[in-house]
């Protein structure tokens, strides 16, 4: 049971990528890409009870992620929108070596803007596809899955905007989820991405996000006759805290660089990581 | 001595601003005496956005009667639906009863009344035993199919062809400066001069972001008699216009608030608006000749104007087609054989109509209200509207008194380009909500095609 405990970071990682300025209207007729680089590593995990424990024999999760977010503008009520994520991870230990890679969840879904208020707001509803581009092979892969192997679906509420009034020009973006993956066991996952920004000049924005996500699964992480690998972590719960700043290089393009850390969880791995992203809009 | 006539010219100016500032209150008396009497402001939410019922079946509004008194009030609200010929189509009689500084809210739902195509007017007369409020919308049902009134001249095209004719005998000798006392760490300000119709020297402010590239540009043309400053748009060029008799293009022309709109309004080819289209003919056409060499991408040119501003956005793109939109913010001398009739028959008249038609009576005008009327239908904002071909975004007051919301219908109705975009503020009576202002950011990045 020690090891499912260790495992799974790496679907976290996948989830959890920033989908920067994903409340805001892409605009009729318009492409938006959020080429994404993030780097992870954890090397602790909380346990059931929430207490903090290092991995054995040194062990250490890393995971890089190469993807792009995108979506497209089909008139200003509808977007398609799309994650491609491309998975790198790696778990070592003093006697142990795995590493594991390839496409991850591919997502894909509409947004429909339940109202525009006064342009300066947004309300939105996406609902997305997740199918699984890869085979799990846990014989193989015990640390290092690249995701559920599953389909699943996602519907999220988004709610975000700038501020006119009070904190003028400020920005926030606030959405909550669900997430269902199409398996016996599940799981089940609520989830949420509370992010305030604040810009510093014309060209140069700040912002911190809080994420959350709470998993869970009727089978707990263990089902006998699972279509997902038991080693794959279905029941924890964990925060993450992120700070970004990006500067515009272009009319069409700024980038970004956050740091983020997990704050706490539960039966999940405590890692900490970096991103670079880019936003083109086109 | 240079000092005293410079304080002497100051003095002077100082006079003529508190004239100007005493003739707009009197030409406003009315309009401030209505809202300070008025025990209860009415508001009307048409079903479908702007007032513009598709369908027949969708016609209704929700009313909201405010009371500002203290005192409760019972009484009626007399509603009549006339069409655009006066013809009562509809008409009703429902009682209230409104507590102290309270409010009522019904919902009025006239699909059912199988309205043909056309523009109705829908008029609310609320008495109780603390007074009378009236007020009164207009909406258009079907606007594909109905039938508009037109009283464009017949010899439009050519008034106006005329009207290029002799801009053309004009030498424009723009001169460009650099103002350093107005420049920012972002933004270089210009000011430009040119020669316009009847050798008028016009003048304007051209703001352009000091960094590296080409940016599209934002004319802006002065709403009544107001003058225009330089203004600064994040990665847009400005060029704020201020045409014959405004702000920093007084030279020749003088005229004050009162005098202004009706300017040798008594022959159509002298009247002012004749010189002010040209002028704002000519500075986008500047900008489309010689905005290259200033980094100004000339494809990518709007206009924009508040009041009277917004129609000069309209001719201006009816003469230089090439323009890529119109911004008109709550547009004034709009339709205005609608705004006199309007006017005629519901009191009390609000300017500009009570400045019009305080014109048309007087001895020395030499003309008539007919007269007067066949004059501006060569300048109408609302007879250049079928040939506009660019994409529009139009935001206007439903409880506006200056331009009832008839005006506003008539235009959108005339309006033949596919790209039209309207937003109505319910609420408001002479200015527009958020909600325009949010919705302007995104159609801007729309239509010039702007990340």
């Amino acid at each position: 049971m020690k090891r499912i405990k260790l495992i799974l970071f790496c679907i976290v990682s996948i989830l959890f990528i920033q989908n920067v300025y994903a409340g805001f209207p892409i605009g009729k007729g318009r492409w938006l890409l959020v080429p994404t680089f993030n780097h992870y590593v954890a090397n602790s995990y909380w346990d059931d009870n929430r207490t903090l424990t290092s991995y054995n024999k040194s062990g250490k999760f890393v995971s890089n992620y190469l993807g792009v977010y995108g979506g497209y503008g089909i008139n200003r009520d509808w977007e398609l929108v799309f994650k491609v994520p491309f998975l790198s991870n790696t778990y070592s230990q003093t006697d142990t070596l795995e590493r594991n890679s390839g496409l991850g969840d591919i997502n894909i879904g509409l947004t429909y803007y339940l109202s525009h208020y006064d342009y300066y707001r947004h309300l939105s509803i996406t609902g997305s596809l997740i199918i699984p581009f890869y085979s799990n092979q846990p014989t193989v892969y015990q640390h290092t899955l690249l995701g559920y192997g599953v389909m699943g679906i996602e519907g999220k509420l988004g709610y975000a905007g700038t501020n006119q009034t009070f904190l003028k020009k400020t920005f926030y973006d606030l959405e909550v989820g669900v997430r269902q993956y199409f398996a016996t066991e599940g799981p089940t996952q609520l989830f949420t991405n509370l992010t305030f920004g604040v810009p510093l000049d014309e060209n140069w924005k700040i912002c911190g996000t809080l994420r959350g996500i709470t998993s869970s699964s009727p089978y707990g992480n263990f089902n006998a006759s699972s279509s997902v690998p038991n080693a794959v972590n279905r029941d924890f719960d964990y925060i993450r805290a992120e700070i970004a700043a990006g500067t515009k290089v272009s009319r069409s393009t700024s980038i970004w660089m956050s740091i983020y850390t997990d704050i706490m969880g539960r039966h999940v791995g405590k890692g900490s990581g970096y991103s670079f992203f880019a936003v083109i809009k086109f | 001595m240079r000092i005293k006539t410079e304080i002497l010219k100051i003095d002077q100016l100082k006079k003529r601003l508190w004239i100007l500032l005493l003739c707009f209150l009197l030409s406003n008396v009315t309009l401030f005496a209505q809202n300070s009497i008025s025990a209860n402001n009415i508001y009307l939410r048409p079903f479908r956005k702007a007032a513009i019922f598709n369908s027949k079946n969708q016609v209704g509004f929700l009313l909201k009667i405010i009371s500002t008194s203290s005192e409760r009030q019972r009484g009626s609200i007399a509603i009549e639906i006339k069409n655009s010929v006066n013809g009562i189509v509809f008409h009703d009689n429902i009682s209230i009863y409104i507590g102290s500084k309270g409010s009522f809210s019904k919902e009025l739902d006239y699909g059912s009344l199988g309205l043909l195509a056309g523009i109705y007017t829908i008029y609310l007369n609320v008495s109780s035993n603390v007074g009378t409020t009236i007020n009164h919308f207009s909406f258009i049902v079907d606007p594909d199919h109905a039938q508009l009134k037109s009283s464009r001249p017949a010899d439009f095209s050519t008034f106006w062809e005329e009207a290029r004719r002799d801009l053309s005998l004009v030498n424009p000798n723009y001169q460009v400066k650099k103002r350093s006392d107005l420049s920012t760490s972002h933004a270089d300000v210009y000011s430009v001069e040119f020669q316009s119709l009847e050798n008028v020297t016009i003048r304007g402010y051209l703001t352009i972001p000091s960094k590296r590239g080409t940016f599209p540009v934002m004319c802006m043309f002065p709403d009544y008699v107001t003058e225009l400053k330089p203004e600064f748009i994040s990665n847009m060029a400005v060029f704020t216009v201020n045409v014959r008799g405004v702000g920093t293009s007084r030279d020749k022309i003088k005229a004050d608030f009162t005098q202004y709109l009706n300017l040798d309004a008594n022959n159509r080819k002298k009247f002012i608006y004749r010189g002010v289209y040209m002028d704002c003919y000519r500075s986008v056409d500047f900008i489309m000749k010689y905005g290259g060499p200033l980094s100004l991408d000339t494809t990518k040119i709007l206009l924009k104007g508040v009041g009277q501003g917004a129609g000069l956005c309209a001719v201006t793109a009816v003469m230089l087609p090439k323009v890529k939109g119109i911004i008109m913010e709550r547009p004034l001398l709009m339709d205005i054989r609608e705004m006199i009739t309007n006017a005629e028959s519901n009191k009390p008249v609000y300017w500009p109509a009570s400045a019009m038609l305080e014109y048309c009576s007087g001895k020395n005008s030499g003309i008539t209200k007919d007269m007067l009327l066949k004059n501006w239908d060569y300048f109408d904002p609302l007879n250049f509207a079928p040939y506009i071909g660019c994409p529009v975004l139009y935001g206007y007051a439903f409880r506006s008194n200056m331009t009832p919301s008839i005006c506003h219908i008539n235009f959108i109705g005339q309006l033949r380009v596919d790209s039209k975009d309207v937003i109505m503020c319910n609420e408001c009576e002479n200015d527009m909500d958020n909600m325009f202002y949010g919705f302007q950011g995104t159609w801007i990045n729309e239509v010039l095609n702007i990340p």
